[in-house]
Formats: structure tokens, C-alpha cells, sequence
């Protein structure tokens, strides 16, 4: 069975906001969005949008029934009942992979997914927002504009950054980095990852060698022009090198599979020997990984004393690097929790917007409808020039933006009127990535080392559903594990489908001010004064008790 | 009316630089299909190659190979329109099909070849010009589009071992080995050999052992095959050129035949045209050795004529040209209609009669100075040569002058 959402602007639900949400189910099992469609994998390892092929097929008979006046709700990919609510209820309510703590581990979980308990959502497979790669380019650029924005006037021009890993999420970096003016040697150990990466354009040139990679790189740092120098390496071998060469890069990361021992790739091995060796004898293999993960940990330590910018990239590196026995390998931060926190505090988040039509020209027209609305701001402008030029949409055509607050519910008003006024081809859902200000607690990732060490307080994205919920979006959902695994996360997802009606303008208008809002109270709690500064400086939408 | 043809030279231009890789946004096309009114997608490329298109060409005018591109062209075109695909000219003998696949289809490649094998089969009903298709990965992002165009030229020269008129998909070759470890050393010195012995079947049969060796042990990449056959080449010319061969003739034949194994499209074509440099150099190598024939054979009528006064043997002259006795002999024969003691004789006698008619030398001396010790035997000779004894031929020669 393959499945494509529907597209223009005929339904076969009751109402756009049931057609809107079966559009998005169906388009994160297209093809050539999906990781593995046939088993209702979207994402992320194993992240299902329904628990299997029956709850699938309840689910879509159910939206194309249920009446603008009723609420289908579903319990870890299963439908479980539809009642009747109101107009301006949700018309999905979802609860996904949610275990009570102490029995909040992979190895349970498992155990009950197995005997067809539950299903692991991820995020926003869970919640039907999965769109593509797009959300993971526009993340990595966010990141790198940031630390662009923080260390070196907002440009990554004449800088080296030094970083591995060219897998699904790694292969972000070159692009991320090279579109903000920067430098990047990229070190994978996989020959064929490599060649499929430069046939793809994703990195600009392999080098032959780490000496060679600095040569190209000294000269572009030094033209100030940007490029992205691919090597087949082990990161820890090319690590050390260039603290035994004295040389510095402007900022060290990596995207390794660190979170995954069974993946890392220890040094001496190629891919090949190396899945061979973990099924000859895994406790060898098991010692030659802690040993790299030591020396990779050691030398991104001595690369930050010597003055580079270093940070983990949310593969829990530093994490296996202590385990390997490293005590300061916490001495440098998380990205989230460094680069994303302010942006946080500012209740700015990964907002998207998705054309039910289909059609790629209503995406164009809601670009422009961001260059003239916030043409003040730069890294916007930058952003959509980049994924114009770069993204080729897929299934139904999605934009990605950072968004504050007071961005996000003037654009999604303008967005409803678009379609109200017949200058968008069909309504457009409005969602957003689980990984928002309010929407997650993640104490190894987003809400690491918080101010008031409120990292594992987890009432935060409870509330925010809760919030959603009576603030009228169309689907509101709470989950457990995304991102970092099973025990890690509790997060919660929303979607508001902007039909041009006046009920949509009501819906979004609240849901879009609320959402972010809850964030900004969120990090203003924790003792952020960047939070604080806005709710006191700005017309803030809540009354606050802080 | 205007409008559209301009329209469809831009079209073509644009589906050209889509291609060749020259548009970097994708905004860009999308805007460029909406002016051009390209309301497909393409995701998939098809390559076209006319089989055999220079050595089929190469007696023809260049109006009749622009008839036949264009010919060729047309029914690309009508064929492509039935499947809501894109045709255009890459090349003198190369057309590119876009065209759309879907992603949800269950087996695209199956898919793709049925539609390659409809395309091929109606060029050729049509045209009567035999074709290979070459069939590209899909590809989801049209940035990546060239890469299917690449997938599709890589596919088409698999025809040649396959051999023409195919329908190839990338997804079903085994990719070309880029081994170097072609042919050994001793295939070119035992092909040096026969040709050396102007054995032209015995250097056939080595051609053909190494060229089935490659078919059934290695997919070796066409372009490394040929470059090592033109390396062959150079050394059978080379062995020409030592065997006496004309050194301007084998350098047309050598450069000839190098630009005819590079433009070889299956590995018959390639077969033949080796067969032809072989044949070539074997014949300039036994034109060569007539010629030298005659020349040797006249050294040696300048030795006889030299020393026709000695007492020389056929042992003397062949030892002085360095050819068998037995060979000269048989090559004298052949030349002069003469063996080698009639040949003396005669240009003894020759002599003899000048000498009889400008001096006053007498019968002895003269036999003497033709090399005969007997003027008797000398006697006898003369008269059954010229019908009458040397002192008359004196007398009655000098009576006439």
C-alpha cells in the first residue's frame, strides 16, 4: 500500500479541519518524505504516525466521518473513541508512548510495544507534523546562525568550523555552515557516505588527506569565502590531529553517532570491518569504541581550552565520553541549551506551515508575504533566499521559520485571510516541531542546566497541551521519549488548520499567542531575564504572576 | 505564433541547463516551468543514443546526417508525448527524455524499462535507425535531476558489451571494473609476432581470445579497454615500421583507426576495427617486403654484372644479398623468366657480342674477359645462343655497320 495525501482543494472529510489533519497523516507516510512508509515509520529510528496497519485505517475512516462538532481521540496510534465536544474543540486530541515514571525506560517500553501496547511517536510522527528534511536543515542553520550571532558578528565568514558525521542529520552541517559564509572540514568514515554526499553537493570537495583539508581550508579562510572539505576519517584521529598540529578551529562540534554505541565507528575500522568486527567479537569492539570516545572527548577538551568554540550536538557525546571515563567531559555545553535557550526566551521556535493544496506556489506567496511583513530582519531573509534556492518540496509543499511569539500570530492571521481572500489555493496547516519553548522538558537537550534547575520538570508541556487544547487548535497532543529516547522527554505537539474562516481566525489567534507565550512564562520562571525583559517590555498576551 | 517558438527554444534551453546542472534554485525553475508551461515534474532521465551513428555517417553528406538527426528527433518527441516526458538533442547522435515518475510506484524500474522499450521500439519501427535508451535513478530533488541524466549516459554505454539496439536500466548493470590488469605483456608480444610473420589469422585469433577473455571475466570500462587497444595499436605500428613498412602510410592508418576504436560503440564494432588495424599493418608490412624484394634482387644484378668476368657462382650472389640460394634462385626466376646460369650466360654472351663488335680483341681474349677459360667452351656457348660462331657474327655484324 502506498500513500500520498490528497491535494487541491476537494475534500472528502466534513470539514477542512478533519481534511487538513488526514492530509498531513497521509503525507508523512509519502514516499519520498517517509523513512520506511510500509511500516508507518516516518522518522527518527522507528517514529509511527498509528500504532499499525488497523489503527491506520480506523483513523483515516474516522476523520473522513467524524462531524465539526466531535473530537477523535487516540491513545499511542490507535484510535480509541469519538465523542462529541463542541465547534471549537480540537478534532484530534492524542496521548503517545506516555509510560508513568518508574517504569520509564527502553527496555519496558519495548516490551510493550511489542505486545501492541503502545507505539513510539517520536515527535512529530507522533502528532502528524513530520514534513521532510527541511525542519532538520532549517534547525542546523538556526544553530549555526546563532553561534555565528554570539562569537563572530553574525557571519561564519573566514572561520573554520571542525565537525563529523555526514548521516541523515550530519549532512545538515555542511550545508548549515557553508550557507552562513563559514568554513568546515567534515570528517565521516564511511567511503561510500562521501562520495554520495559530493555527488549530492552536500559537501564541496573530499580532501585526500587532514594536511590536505587544512591546506584548501587555509586558503578559503583566508579568501574568506566559504566551502565544505569532506574526509574519510575517524573524528578522534582527525581530532587529535589538529591538536598535535597545533591548529585551532574557530568551533569544534560533531554529529557522530555517539548516542548509539552500536553505530560509532571506532578508530582504525572502516564501516565494513567494523560491522563485521561488532558481530565477530562485541566486546572488542566494545573496548575500541570507549577508547575513541575517550580520545574524540579528550581532544574537543583541549581544542576549548585552546580557545575553540566547542559544543555537543545533541548526540549525547559528552555523555558516553563521561561513561568512557572522561570527569570534565561535561566541560563543554549542549547546543540546545547554549545556542537554542535564547531564542527560547524570546518564545522563538520551529513554526511551519503546510499548503494543503499541493501546490508550491502558495509556499512562494507566503515567502513573500515574510520578506515584506518582517523584512527588518535579516536571518529571515537570509533563510528563505537559502531554502528557495536549495529545497526542492516534497509530498505537500511545507516552509520552516524560527518565529517569536507576536511573529506567529500575525502571520498565521494574514495566512488565514490569504485563504479566505482565494489568494492561497486551498487552507494551510499551521504547526510547529515538538522542540519549542514550552513544548518540551529534555534535561539532556533543550532543558539541560537550566537557570533554576528546573530541568526535569516536565508540568511545562503538560500545560502547553492543556493550553492548546481550550485555545481551540485542531489537534493537540502529549508525548513521551522524542529526540533523546524513552525516559528522556515528555513533549507536546499542535497543529491549526488556517481555513479562512472566521472560526480559524479565532483558533489561530489565540493558539498562536498562547503556545509561544507559555514558553516566554516558562524561561521568565527559571530566571532568564530575557524572558522577563519581554513580558514586562512588549503587550504580552498573559497576565503573569512573576 | 511567435511566442511559441520562441517559447519552445527556451524550453529547450532550459531543459538543457537542467541537464548540464547550470540552474542552482529551485524557486528559479519552478518559475521557469511556469513561464515555459512545463506543468510536469521531471525526476527521471532517459538517454538516447543512435547506435553505430559515426560509422553509419561517415560516407554522408551533412544534410543527410541532419536528416536523420532530425528525423530521429521527431519520433523521440512523438513517442515521449505519450508518456508526458520531455525530448530534446544533446548531442550529434544523443537525445535526453524527462519524464516523471511516481514515487509510489511498486516497480519503477520494471516501469521505466517497459516505457524505454516502447520509445526504442518505435524510434526504430519508424525510423529504421537502430537505438539504445539508457534509464537514470529517480531522483526526488530536481537539483539532482543531472544525476539521473549521468545515471542514464552510464547505462548507455553498457551497450557496449550488451551490443545495440537495448533498453538499459542503471539499476540492472554490474558497474564497469576499472582494473588495469587488462592484458598482459605477452598477448602484445605474441601478437607482434604473428603479425611480423604476416600471419593475419593467427593475429585474428589472438584479438579474439583476449576480447572474449574480457566479455566473460571483467566488466572492464570501455574507455580504459580502448585506451589499452590504442596502446596496442601504436606497438603493432610500430612493428610495422621495423618490418620495412612505409612510415607515412601506417601513421594515416594509425591515427585513423585510434579515432575509430574511441568512437566504437559496442565491442563487435571494436573487434572490426582492431580486425582492420591488423589487416592494414599486415599488408604495408608484405608491400614493404616486395619492395625490398626488387631492390635486393637488383643488388644482385649489379653483382653479376660486376663480376660476371670471375668465375661466380648462385652461392656467391645469394650469400652477397643474404637471401638462400634455393630463394634467390626461385625469385630470379620469377623476375627475369630466367635461372641463375641462364642469366649469366646471357649477360656474358651480351658482353662478349659488344666486345666482338667495338675492339679488335681476339676470340681468346674476349672469352677470357667473359669469364670463360675455354674459348672453345666459349665457342660453343655463343653459337647456341646466336645461331653462328662468334668469329662470324664479327664478320658479318662488322659488314653490315
Amino acid at each position: 500500500m502506498i500513500y500520498k495525501s490528497p491535494n487541491g482543494s476537494k475534500i472528502s472529510c466534513k470539514g477542512w479541519q478533519q481534511e487538513g489533519l488526514l492530509r498531513l497523516l497521509l503525507n508523512c507516510l509519502d514516499p519520498d518524505i517517509a523513512k520506511s512508509p510500509q511500516d508507518l515509520v516516518a522518522y527518527g529510528g522507528s517514529g509511527k504516525v498509528a500504532r499499525n496497519l488497523a489503527a491506520l485505517n480506523a483513523i483515516v475512516e474516522a476523520l473522513k466521518t467524524i462531524e465539526n462538532d466531535e473530537t477523535l481521540v487516540i491513545q499511542s496510534g490507535k484510535p480509541i473513541g469519538v465523542f462529541r465536544t463542541h465547534d471549537f474543540a480540537p478534532r484530534v486530541m492524542m496521548a503517545g508512548a506516555l509510560l508513568v515514571p518508574k517504569w520509564a525506560n527502553w527496555d519496558y517500553f519495548q516490551e510493550l510495544e511489542n505486545n501492541g501496547l503502545t507505539a513510539y511517536g517520536q515527535s512529530t510522527a507522533g502528532s502528524w507534523a513530520y514534513i521532510g528534511t527541511q525542519g532538520i536543515l532549517q534547525g542546523t542553520w538556526e544553530t549555526f546562525s546563532q553561534v555565528a550571532k554570539r562569537h563572530f558578528n553574525g557571519t561564519l565568514k573566514g572561520k573554520l568550523v571542525l565537525t563529523s558525521g555526514l548521516g541523515e542529520m550530519g549532512s545538515a552541517q555542511p550545508i548549515a555552515i557553508t550557507a552562513n559564509g563559514g568554513v568546515v572540514i567534515i570528517a565521516d568514515v564511511n567511503r561510500n557516505i562521501i562520495k554520495r554526499r559530493l555527488i549530492s553537493s552536500v559537501i564541496d570537495i573530499k580532501a585526500e588527506s587532514v594536511e590536505e583539508a587544512c591546506e584548501i581550508a587555509k586558503d578559503y579562510i583566508k579568501k574568506e569565502e566559504p566551502i565544505s572539505i569532506g574526509i574519510l576519517g575517524n573524528a578522534a584521529d582527525v581530532y587529535e590531529y589538529f591538536v598535535e598540529h597545533n591548529i585551532t578551529p574557530d568551533i569544534v562540534t560533531d554529529q557522530t553517532p555517539a548516542h548509539d554505541l552500536k553505530s560509532y565507528v571506532p578508530s582504525g575500522l572502516f564501516t565494513e570491518q567494523a560491522k563485521q568486527l561488532r558481530k565477530k567479537a562485541p566486546q572488542t569492539y566494545e573496548q575500541m569504541v570507549k577508547d575513541t570516545i575517550r580520545r574524540h572527548v579528550t581532544a574537543m577538551i583541549e581544542l576549548k581550552k585552546r580557545g575553540s568554540i566547542v559544543f555537543d550536538y545533541g548526540n549525547n557525546l559528552r555523555g558516553q565520553g563521561y561513561k568512557a571515563g572522561i570527569k570534565d567531559a561535561f566541560c563543554f555545553p549542549g547546543f540546545a541549551a547554549e545556542y537554542m535557550r535564547p531564542l527560547f526566551c524570546e518564545g522563538r521556535g520551529p513554526f511551519r506551515w503546510v499548503a494543503l493544496s499541493g501546490n508550491p506556489e502558495d509556499i512562494y506567496k507566503t515567502d513573500e508575504i515574510i520578506l515584506s511583513l518582517f523584512k527588518q530582519d535579516k536571518r529571515l531573509e537570509e533563510w528563505i533566499d537559502f531554502v528557495q534556492r536549495r529545497f526542492t518540496f516534497h509530498g505537500l509543499p511545507a516552509r520552516v521559520c524560527w518565529m517569536n511569539y507576536r511573529e506567529r500570530a500575525t502571520f498565521g492571521n494574514i495566512i488565514n485571510d490569504m485563504v479566505r481572500q482565494g489568494e492561497l489555493s486551498a487552507p494551510v496547516a499551521i504547526t510547529r516541531d515538538h522542540m519549542d519553548a514550552a513544548a518540551v522538558a529534555s534535561p539532556y537537550r533543550e532543558t539541560e542546566n537550566m537557570k533554576d534547575g528546573s530541568d526535569a520538570i516536565a508540568d511545562w508541556p503538560m500545560l502547553n497541551v492543556l493550553l492548546n487544547c481550550s485555545s481551540g487548535a485542531s489537534l493537540v497532543g502529549i508525548y513521551h521519549g522524542g529526540g533523546v529516547g524513552i525516559g528522556y522527554s515528555i513533549h507536546s505537539g499542535m497543529t491549526v488548520i488556517a481555513d479562512g474562516t472566521e472560526e480559524a481566525k479565532q483558533r489561530l489567534s489565540m493558539v498562536l499567542k498562547a503556545d509561544p507565550a507559555l514558553g516566554v512564562i516558562r524561561y521568565a520562571d527559571a530566571g532568564y531575564e530575557e524572558a522577563e525583559d519581554i513580558i514586562k517590555t512588549t503587550t504580552f498576551p498573559a497576565k503573569t504572576f512573576l | 505564433m511567435e511566442n511559441n517558438f520562441f517559447r519552445e527554444y527556451a524550453r529547450r534551453g532550459f531543459l538543457r541547463d537542467l541537464l548540464y546542472n547550470n540552474i542552482t534554485s529551485v524557486k528559479e525553475i519552478w518559475e521557469l516551468q511556469k513561464k515555459l508551461n512545463i506543468d510536469i515534474q521531471p525526476n527521471t532521465v532517459m538517454a538516447v543514443t543512435v547506435d553505430n551513428y559515426h560509422s553509419q555517417t561517415r560516407n554522408k553528406s551533412e544534410i543527410q546526417r541532419q536528416n536523420l538527426r532530425l528525423a530521429v528527433l521527431k519520433c523521440i518527441e512523438e513517442a515521449s508525448a505519450k508518456f508526458d516526458a520531455m525530448a530534446i538533442n544533446m548531442e550529434e547522435d544523443l537525445y535526453a527524455v524527462l519524464f516523471y515518475m511516481e514515487s509510489s510506484e511498486i516497480e519503477p524500474v520494471e516501469k521505466a524499462v517497459s516505457i524505454g522499450k516502447y520509445l526504442q521500439e518505435y524510434v526504430e519501427t519508424k525510423t529504421g535507425v537502430s537505438v539504445t535508451v539508457g534509464i537514470g535513478r529517480r531522483y526526488k530533488d530536481i537539483l539532482d535531476l543531472h544525476l539521473s541524466y549521468k545515471d542514464a549516459l552510464l547505462a548507455c554505454h553498457h551497450k557496449f558489451f550488451i551490443g545495440k539496439s537495448q533498453v538499459i536500466h542503471i539499476e540492472n548493470i554490474v558497474p564497469f571494473s576499472e582494473g588495469l590488469e587488462l592484458f598482459s605483456i605477452e598477448v602484445e608480444s605474441q601478437l607482434s609476432v604473428k603479425i611480423l610473420s604476416c600471419d593475419k589469422e593467427g593475429a585474428f585469433q589472438i584479438l579474439d581470445e583476449l576480447l572474449e577473455d574480457i566479455i566473460e571475466h571483467k566488466f572492464v570500462n570501455p574507455i580504459i579497454m580502448k585506451a589499452r587497444l590504442i596502446e596496442i595499436i601504436t606497438t603493432i605500428v610500430k612493428v610495422g615500421l621495423e618490418a620495412g613498412a612505409e612510415q607515412e602510410k601506417l601513421g594515416i592508418l594509425s591515427g585513423r583507426f585510434v579515432q575509430e576504436v574511441l568512437r566504437s560503440d559496442t565491442i563487435l564494432d571494436l573487434r572490426n576495427q582492431m580486425r582492420e588495424v591488423i589487416s592494414g599493418v599486415i599488408e604495408e608490412i608484405s608491400q614493404g617486403r616486395r619492395h625490398m624484394n626488387l631492390q635486393v634482387f637488383e643488388e644482385a644484378i649489379e653483382y653479376i654484372n660486376d663480376n660476371f668476368d670471375k668465375d661466380i657462382t648462385l652461392e656467391d650472389v645469394s650469400g652477397y644479398v643474404h637471401i638462400s640460394p634455393y630463394h634467390f634462385s626461385h625469385e630470379l626466376k620469377k623476375f627475369t623468366g630466367m635461372n641463375f646460369i641462364e642469366y649469366l650466360t646471357k649477360t656474358r654472351i651480351k658482353e662478349a657480342k659488344k666486345l666482338l663488335l667495338t675492339t679488335d680483341l681476339s676470340i681468346g681474349e674476349i672469352s677470357n674477359q667473359v669469364g670463360y677459360d675455354d674459348p672453345s667452351y666459349f665457342g660453343r656457348v655463343f653459337k647456341s645462343m646466336e645461331g653462328m660462331p662468334p668469329s662470324k657474327f664479327k664478320v658479318s655484324k662488322k659488314i653490315h655497320m
